[in-house]
């Protein structure tokens, strides 16, 4: 699937240093070791950037697009700053990202048309984030309509259908697989996207790789198009490219509702068949799944 | 015929026997869902009295008026308690409050242990740095007289759950309202300590308090349990009811609404999959042993 790189984000001390003290190179090495890692695209996260949001954004993507030449995801809930991203992008530019809100659809998605770029769309809205696959279905229907309405064409829209922290809702990855399945059938033509490292958010650092690498390869059999990843998470990057054929068939085989046996797996097969369980709601998620 | 539609589990709740020699009561055991005895074996949940190791002053004024005569004597009031028809005593620590010497509390738990015909539930203040300090010497106080002890927390396993293993007791390790969370300490422990002697406490709220999220992780402990064998949390659940029942202004406004609130907290955890349930007044397990037999 494509990846989108996520690593020059705000909540990141060097990033949001460089940011404030406008030190384009930091950032800009960032960019270029994330391109060398084979990422497609770059995200760029400056939060609600409340200072200077237009100067923040033109500043940052004039610096990024001056080494590197990957489209460009703009990830900001600022309109203004959004704005001024999409202005000078040099490609086709995705904004992240617009939600079914009275708010989103007033200023964010009209962007989409004015400046002809990709729109992530989540199934967010006024009610909140909803709960199973056919209420996630129902609440995107209704924005995708309104962005046809707006003359935004579902190949510009890449749906974000919303993981929640494992430790969270373990059940609600199984309504997004489902969601994410029926996708082509609801809305035919839309892309997919969503941010990995959602789903291991409170998990043990060191843990948070295995859980992402998971959902993935769930989420591209499901028929995801692409998902925000951390560029130098290589096992991930590898088997995104077909690589550790042993990990994806076990990922495969669990998801098939086989139960192998741990004592004929290799111990990184073991992680990964562990991790496959608690991903397809077989187990129980608590974080020392690794040590049962 | 009827045999074609019942559900056959894998899983069931492990056994675990509480009490000295002679005055055993057994836990667990059960491969049904609460109440649902046509389809394995089932259930028995234990209603349990509570008491407090020195006289509360925190307790509801109606009770402080019932047990007037025995609550500044643990071991009056847990006979009397075991006279109300307690299947065992709960022993609140309230003593730890006061900073008494961890030595005197211990010989005041193996007292009353020893007055009662009934197993011991003793639990400390959920404090985790005065419990690790107190609990162990109760442990050891009362060695081989089969306790069930805690809290035990993520914080403070270790220690306590070590002394409890050396001396024979089982433990209640106390998660807040979590099942990821008590899957957790259950892993934790079971690499040192029976899971068999274990019993989980993911917190009680009452009636109007929170009782619904009480019941959906209880419920959903004894589901992955029985359910889909989910060896972790095979554990008998515990429901402190009479603490958080009497806390409320219902109860405190007049007895018989504590009682009412009390049982109807208590009848809607049985449902969820509670094994044991301590009350603090003893026309509550009346009301409640008569719905339930």
């Amino acid at each position: 699937m494509i990846l989108i790189g996520e690593n020059i984000q705000i909540l990141s001390r060097v990033v949001s240093d460089a940011i404030s003290g406008t030190n384009a190179p930091p950032l800009q090495e960032l960019a270029a070791e994330q391109a060398k890692a084979g990422v497609h695209w770059l995200d760029l996260n400056i939060g609600p950037a409340r200072k200077k949001p237009s100067e923040t954004m033109s500043w940052l993507v004039e610096a990024i697009q001056e080494v590197v030449d990957l489209p460009l995801s703009l990830d900001t809930t600022n309109p203004v700053a959004m704005e001024a991203g999409l202005a000078i992008c040099r490609k086709k530019p995705l904004i992240n990202s617009a939600a079914g809100t009275q708010e989103s659809k007033e200023k964010m998605l009209p962007l989409a048309k004015q400046y002809n770029a990709n729109v992530v769309i989540s199934v967010l809205n006024d009610a909140g984030i909803p709960s199973d696959a056919a209420s996630r279905a129902e609440s995107i229907m209704e924005t995708i309509d309104y962005a046809n309405g707006l003359g935004i064409p579902n190949e510009d829209i890449w749906v974000d259908p919303i993981l929640m922290p494992v430790g969270v809702d373990q059940q609600q990855i199984l309504e997004v697989v489902e969601f994410v399945r029926m996708l082509p059938d609801i809305a035919p033509g839309v892309k997919s996207t969503i941010g990995l490292s959602n789903l291991s958010s409170g998990v043990p650092r060191h843990l948070r790789h295995i859980l992402n690498r998971v959902i993935m390869v769930v989420l591209e059999n499901a028929g995801l198009y692409s998902a925000i990843v951390d560029s130098f998470d290589k096992d991930l990057l590898a088997l995104n490219a077909g690589g550790k054929p042993e990990i994806l068939s076990v990922i495969h085989r669990v998801m098939d509702g086989e139960e192998l046996k741990p004592a004929d797996l290799s111990p990184e097969e073991r992680d990964y068949y562990k991790t496959a369980r608690v991903i397809m709601c077989q187990e129980i998620y608590s974080p020392s799944w690794l040590e049962v | 015929m009827l045999e074609n539609f019942l559900e056959k589990y894998p899983g069931t709740v492990k056994e675990l026997s509480l009490g000295a020699e002679g005055k055993k009561v057994t836990l667990g055991g059960q491969s049904a869902l609460p109440f649902h005895d046509f389809e394995g074996t089932p259930g028995r949940p234990r209603l349990v009295l509570e008491i407090s190791d020195s006289a509360p002053d925190d307790w509801a004024a109606a009770l402080q008026e019932f047990y007037a005569d025995v609550k500044a004597s643990p071991v009056a009031w847990a006979q009397k308690c075991v006279g109300y028809g307690a299947e065992m005593i709960f022993m609140n620590l309230n003593s730890m409050e006061k900073d008494l010497p961890a030595s005197q509390i211990a010989s005041g738990v193996r007292q009353v242990a020893e007055a009662i015909p009934v197993p011991l539930i003793v639990f400390g203040l959920g404090d985790k740095e005065k419990d690790e300090a107190v609990l162990p010497q109760v442990a050891a106080a009362c060695s081989g007289l089969g306790l069930l002890l805690g809290p035990v927390l993520k914080e403070n396993y270790q220690v306590i759950a070590e002394a409890a293993l050396a001396h024979g007791h089982a433990i209640i390790a106390q998660v807040p309202m979590d099942v990821n969370l008590a899957k957790d300490l259950n892993i934790k422990l079971s690499k040192f300590f029976p899971l068999e002697r274990v019993v989980i406490d993911p917190l009680t709220s009452s009636l109007g308090y929170g009782l619904e999220y009480s019941y959906s992780t209880k419920e959903r402990i004894r589901l992955s349990a029985v359910v889909h064998d989910d060896k972790t949390l095979q554990s008998p659940l515990i429901a402190r009811v009479g603490r958080e029942a009497w806390k409320t202004k219902e109860a405190n406004q007049d007895a018989r609404k504590g009682i009412l609130w009390e049982s109807v907290t208590a009848l809607n955890l049985l449902l969820a999959g509670d094994d044991i349930i301590t009350l603090r007044h003893p026309e509550s397990l009346k009301l409640i042993k008569s719905l339930i037999n």
